[in-house]
């Protein structure tokens, strides 16, 4: 085993960049100089403006030996502020001024990194899961973030299609590597891609080790266990239990303390956050924990959709990133490109429904139309739904069925068909796949297409759907229905 | 001539005595002599007895002197016989003379020859008329031998009367009987058991002391003056005043208490006729008479240092003789019970190679001394064991035979001399302070060793700086030759940080075979103690290699609400148990968890009031350890012992316990070298075992690690060889890694093979 990981995955970002620092301050065999010291503990601490000063005056007063881990302290802080071109310019220069110290091998990481983040295509995807392999391979015996450059490889490589690739490097660093952060992010990760294979059963497997031995896991690697543990949950829910007999749901309820007026559209995280769509008084808001987090009035809004772990909702012609407010509008060079009506993550930026021209597409982070999927006159994409390493799922319904578009190219499948004026699409870690029909009728197929259950508009606890307009499943298998005649989110736990 | 027969010296040749034989009978006036001379028939002379000469030991004869006054007689005699008859007066007389003269052996025949000379010499001077001499060579033989007989019918019926008339002057007679008979009579201070045997017996006449005495009885003493002539008669019947008790044991030595008080010591037995010969002997039976015992009850006593005691109770009824015996006097000892005694093992006590025998099957005993006594035993490279105990008489000691890892510290190399030796008294403090593993230095025995494998101080240091220690020496073969030469579980060799002023040291340790070949570095400071304790410590953790099966797939929830059952070996606990999946384990505990349980555990199925208990008794299964455990700080694996260890504990295992099979101590051997990178020898150690095909850990896994080192040493070189073992461990469907419970090997070969082709 080369890699020692003591990291921590990057979501939340800014907790794995800190403890990214903290590893690099591990392995230096003196004690950190006092300067350094107290930036890394500004940037631990939070504020990352004060950190970010602190290394630069670092930079301005010398003393020189401190100036590579200055840089490199820099650019991890403004790659964790999601300030792209400031950590480029600090690992840039980083790496042309101190070819030779130890941090810069760690520098080139962090420009893997914001490849990453800034790639627009899947070209842009495979340069940084090549930078990302380039930096593993340069670092020095012992460094603390190989691990982490081996997972972003393997991840980038699952969002490309390299599916085999990524489940060897992602296997090696589970049967070999010590408890971390990362090596918990692994154990997800692969079992995320068994899990859309329809391989319940070695996910479940596998998730059971870390489970087991979570004693020996790193307190940095709770949000990792937690991921794991909802995973186990989902298992449960909409495999064991049924095959036990049971029913994978057995209460519905209203989301109890979130009042709404209209309520249109809903989406949900893996952990159960919501994003909800209030057509009463033109509102988006944010549910997390019990409680709202973020609210946006918005006009002519489409259905919410959760991507790059963010809440969002089309508005109109542009995506609105609910937490930052951030909004961007969807543009093509080609054709006109109006009104967003649905939206689900991508490999590089969302995957969109537009109403003009009725397509359902791929856009960029910059929202610009980079590939259209699926469109009239074949069909009319109502709702869609996305699984890394699987691929695109769309709702045409007009064709009253769902196809599958897969991850990394080919010929796209029908995974439902005979469906009864479906008006959502909803996918959960299995693959699973779950449609909203007129009257509150829920189907829920296989990623084979057989028919796995059936809900509503009666349902388990008495409570009875009357018209939902959109559905949503969490990372456990909770489902959450929009109706504009309740006055609430119905949770079906 | 009427002379009691004569026994012949064995060294004499028969005819010798048939030739004194036939003199007799001349000189009695025999043409041919009577064969009672041939008859080995016992007699006695005032109370000695005479052995027939086939009965006389080389050692008891007359020395030469006498066999050379044999032949003079012999000469006389001829000359007796012949027509100069007169002549042999004079060889007679000369051999009176010599005769006469103080003589240091050989008393009875110099008395008999001496009887005999006087006896011819008295026919001689009798037929020269000298009567007078002849009656004083009568006399003198008489008194040589006062029993001497002249038979009246073969001798002239003038010498015979000559002779009864000296007789008369001479002695007298005493008949004696003694009641009881077995009595011991003496005379004049010397035993004379004749004197009661044959009626009356003739003495020579004077002041005699006749005694008569026997255990128990008081004795009888008479100054008897016999008058020549007479014929005294005595009955003595000695009264009885006291028990006696003869007490036999089988060996001399023991000393008797009667009622507490020592009375003696157990002797040998006189053998007849040999008495001064046993008196040395220490074995064969002994005996004591005690004497003065009284009417009623004593208590016996019979000890002997190193024996068992013997003691009860004699009751005294009548003034009579007792006898207890023979005693048998067994040694003392106890049995120590060497359970768990490995086989092939050498066992020392106290210095001493014995053989354990087994008592019953399985429990190896040996017979001890009572007494302090030191056990070692050794194993060779497992190891060795040292007990210190106590034994007591008849006592059965069950001792554990745990055997403990054996480190030799073959060297602490480097030019500080002074600090060398510091590390090797501080390492063997910390080693002291530990009761896990035995410590040496065999520094001698090891110096041939280090000769030949060129290890330098400069050399390791040098290699360790450049992480290349594997190329400094051929570890094998160092393991190899210190195995062969030396026979310990783990070696040492220490490195001084510098020569001239060390600070620290490196101990490079590596386990014997069949454990890693790769030296590991464990790091001292000369001036922290506490480090030599660190370094001591990391020796003694002892992992298992078996953990508890539950026989149940298990899914985690979160938030504390258990496990659920996701599937269910057939035959396994939770199957016993009647779990089935789709169960909730709402009691799962950390134990569980752990995977450490031994005892029977209850689960909680269900929850609220559909909620049960179900009682599971967990199995065994096999572990092998994850390889980063060895590279867990928390974990504090040390390879090179616990390789050690584990090869113990294959040997206590043995084939009685499947679950610690050599195979499972090499897999996990493989997982320590696969943790430290060290590749290759992971492949040699995965590629020699030898699993069972068994659902769980077994063959399916030690495919599934040959394929990750195949590809870690070189993913182009054994491609093809790492994609058959991944194919050979995806079609073992029930195989699984690190445990029976531990995740199944067939999907993850899979995915092992999907990635080759991926590439």
């Amino acid at each position: 085993m080369r890699a020692r990981a003591r990291a921590t995955p990057r979501l939340p970002a800014v907790a794995a960049l800190l403890a990214l620092a903290a590893a690099s301050g591990a392995l230096a065999q003196a004690p950190e100089p006092a300067p350094l010291a107290e930036a890394r503990a500004l940037a631990e601490g939070g504020d990352a403006a004060a950190a970010e000063a602190r290394y630069l005056a670092i930079l301005d007063q010398g003393p020189a030996e401190l100036a590579a881990p200055a840089l490199l302290g820099l650019a991890r802080v403004r790659l964790a502020a999601e300030d792209l071109s400031a950590a480029r310019n600090a690992a840039e220069r980083l790496v042309a001024q101190h070819p030779a110290a130890p941090e810069t091998a760690e520098g080139r990481l962090v420009l893997a990194e914001i490849l990453a983040a800034e790639a627009a295509d899947e070209a842009g995807l495979a340069a940084a899961r090549d930078a990302f392999t380039a930096a593993g391979a340069a670092a020095p015996a012992g460094a603390g973030w190989t691990l982490e450059a081996a997972v972003r490889a393997a991840e980038l490589d699952l969002l490309l299609g390299e599916t085999d690739r990524a489940a060897a490097a992602l296997l090696a660093v589970v049967d070999l590597e010590p408890p971390s952060a990362w090596q918990a992010r692994a154990h997800r990760a692969l079992a995320d891609l068994l899990l859309a294979r329809g391989q319940w059963q070695a996910a479940a497997d596998l998730l059971a080790g870390p489970q087991a031995a979570a004693g020996r896991y790193p307190a940095s690697a709770a949000p990792e266990l937690a991921a794991l543990g909802r995973r186990a949950a989902l298992i449960h829910r909409l495999r064991v239990r049924p095959a036990a007999g049971g029913s994978p749901w057995t209460a519905g309820s209203t989301v109890p303390g979130l009042a709404l007026r209209r309520p249109a559209g809903v989406a949900a995280s893996d952990d159960g956050a919501l994003a909800v769509v209030d057509n009463g008084p033109d509102l988006a808001l944010v549910w997390r924990d019990g409680q709202v987090v973020a609210r946006r009035e918005l006009r002519r809004m489409g259905r919410p959709f959760w991507a790059g772990g963010a809440p969002r909702v089309p508005s109109d012609d542009a995506v609105v990133r609910l937490d930052t407010g951030q909004q961007a509008t969807a543009t093509s060079s080609n054709v006109p490109v109006r009104r967003v009506h649905a939206g689900a993550a991508g490999p590089t930026g969302v995957h969109l429904i537009v109403a003009q021209p009725l397509r359902a597409a791929a856009f960029g982070d910059d929202l610009r139309l980079s590939r259209g999927v699926f469109g009239a006159p074949q069909g009319e994409p109502e709702d869609l739904a996305y699984l890394p390493s699987v691929g695109l799922f769309v709702l045409d319904a007009k064709g009253r069925r769902v196809l599958r578009f897969p991850a990394g190219g080919g010929t796209e499948e029908t995974v439902a068909s005979g469906l009864d004026r479906p008006r959502a699409l909803a996918v959960d870690l299995l693959g699973d796949v779950y449609v909203l029909e007129r009257g509150g009728r829920i189907r829920v197929f296989a990623p084979d297409g057989a028919p796995l259950a059936a809900l509503g508009p009666e349902l388990p606890g008495g409570a009875r759907l009357d018209d939902p307009e959109d559905l949503a499943v969490d990372g456990s298998g909770r489902l959450y229905l929009a109706d504009p005649k309740q006055t609430g989110v119905i949770v079906v736990e | 001539m009427p002379m009691p027969s004569l026994p012949s010296p064995r060294s004499a040749p028969p005819p010798s005595a048939a030739r004194l034989a036939a003199a007799l009978a001349l000189v009695a006036g025999l043409a041919a002599a009577p064969v009672r001379a041939q008859e080995p028939e016992p007699v006695v002379v005032e109370g000695i007895e005479v052995l027939p000469a086939d009965e006389i030991e080389v050692s008891d004869l007359p020395s030469h002197d006498v066999e050379e006054l044999q032949a003079l007689f012999d000469e006389a005699l001829a000359v007796f016989r012949s027509v100069d008859q007169a002549d042999s007066a004079e060889l007679f007389g000369a051999l009176i003379e010599r005769l006469s003269e103080p003589a240091e052996d050989g008393e009875e025949a110099r008395r008999r020859l001496l009887a005999l000379s006087h006896a011819y010499r008295a026919e001689v001077r009798f037929n020269l008329g000298d009567r007078e001499a002849a009656a004083d060579d009568l006399r003198a033989a008489l008194r040589a031998v006062p029993a001497f007989e002249l038979d009246a019918s073969l001798v002239s019926p003038k010498l015979a009367e000559l002779f009864a008339t000296v007789r008369d002057e001479v002695t007298g007679t005493l008949a004696l009987t003694v009641e009881p008979a077995d009595a011991v009579v003496l005379l004049d201070g010397e035993r004379a058991a004749g004197l009661v045997a044959a009626g009356p017996v003739r003495l020579l006449a004077g002041a005699r002391l006749l005694e008569a005495r026997r255990p128990g009885f008081a004795p009888f003493v008479e100054e008897l003056e016999l008058a020549p002539g007479a014929a005294e008669i005595r009955e003595i019947a000695l009264e009885r005043t006291s028990a006696t008790l003869r007490l036999v044991t089988d060996a001399p030595g023991a000393e008797v208490l009667v009622d507490g008080r020592p009375v003696g010591v157990t002797a040998p037995l006189a053998a007849p006729g040999g008495a001064a010969e046993v008196a040395e002997e220490t074995a064969g039976p002994a005996e004591l008479l005690v004497e003065g015992l009284a009417l009623g009850e004593h208590r016996i006593e019979v000890r002997k240092e190193g024996f068992r005691p013997h003691a009860g109770a004699l009751l005294v009824e009548e003034l009579t003789d007792y006898r207890i015996g023979p005693l048998a006097l067994e040694p003392t000892g106890g049995t120590v019970v060497l359970a768990g005694l490995p086989a092939g093992a050498e066992i020392r006590v106290d210095g001493q190679v014995r053989q354990a025998a087994e008592v019953e099957p399985g429990r190896p005993a040996l017979d001890l001394p009572v007494g302090p006594h030191r056990l070692t035993v050794d194993r060779g490279t497992l190891g060795g064991f040292v007990a210190d105990f106590e034994l007591a008489d008849r006592e059965v000691l069950e001792l554990p035979v745990a055997l403990r890892p054996k480190l030799c510290l073959l060297d602490v190399l480097g030019g500080d001399l002074d600090a060398a030796e510091r590390v090797r008294v501080a390492l063997a403090g910390a080693f002291a302070d530990r009761s896990e593993w035995l410590f040496t230095d065999p520094y001698e025995d090891a110096r041939p060793l280090l000769d030949r494998l060129s290890l330098t101080a400069t050399g390791l240091r040098a290699a360790a700086a450049a992480s290349a220690i594997a190329g400094v020496a051929d570890w094998p073969d160092v393991q190899r030759q210190a195995d062969a030469s030396l026979s310990c579980s783990a070696y040492a060799v220490g490195v001084l940080s510098d020569d001239l002023y060390a600070s620290e040291a490196t101990l490079w340790v590596w386990a014997a075979a069949p454990g890693p070949v790769r030296p590991e570095p464990v790091a001292v400071r000369l001036s922290d103690p506490a480090s030599f304790a660190e370094a001591a410590a990391r020796f003694a953790r002892r992992p298992p290699l078996t953990t508890a099966w539950l026989g149940a797939d298990l899914l985690y929830l979160p938030g504390g609400e258990g496990a659920v059952v996701r599937a269910v070996t057939p035959g396994g606990p939770a199957a016993k148990a009647g779990l089935a999946p789709g169960d909730v384990l709402a009691g799962l505990d950390a134990t569980w968890r752990g995977r450490s349980g031994e005892a029977p555990r209850t689960v909680r199925i269900g929850s609220g009031e559909t909620s049960r208990d179900v009682q599971v008794e967990p199995g065994r299964s096999p572990l092998m350890l994850e390889p980063d455990r060895f590279a867990d700080p928390g974990e504090g694996l040390f390879l090179p012992a616990v390789a050690a260890w584990w090869a113990i504990a294959a040997e206590d295992a043995g084939e009685s316990d499947p679950a610690a099979a050599p195979w499972v101590v090499g897999l996990n051997r493989a997982a320590g070298e696969m943790s430290a990178g060290d590749w290759r020898n992971a492949v040699r150690t995965l590629r020699g075992l030898r699993a069972p095909d068994r659902p769980g850990l077994g063959r399916g896994a030690i495919d599934y690690w040959l394929g990750v080192a195949l590809l870690a040493v070189d993913p182009a070189a054994y491609r093809d060889e790492a994609r058959a073992a991944f194919e050979r461990a995806a079609a073992a469907p029930a195989a699984r890694l690190h445990h029976d419970d531990g995740p199944e090997v067939a999907p993850r070969a899979r995915l092992r093979l999907r990635g080759l082709d991926g590439r």
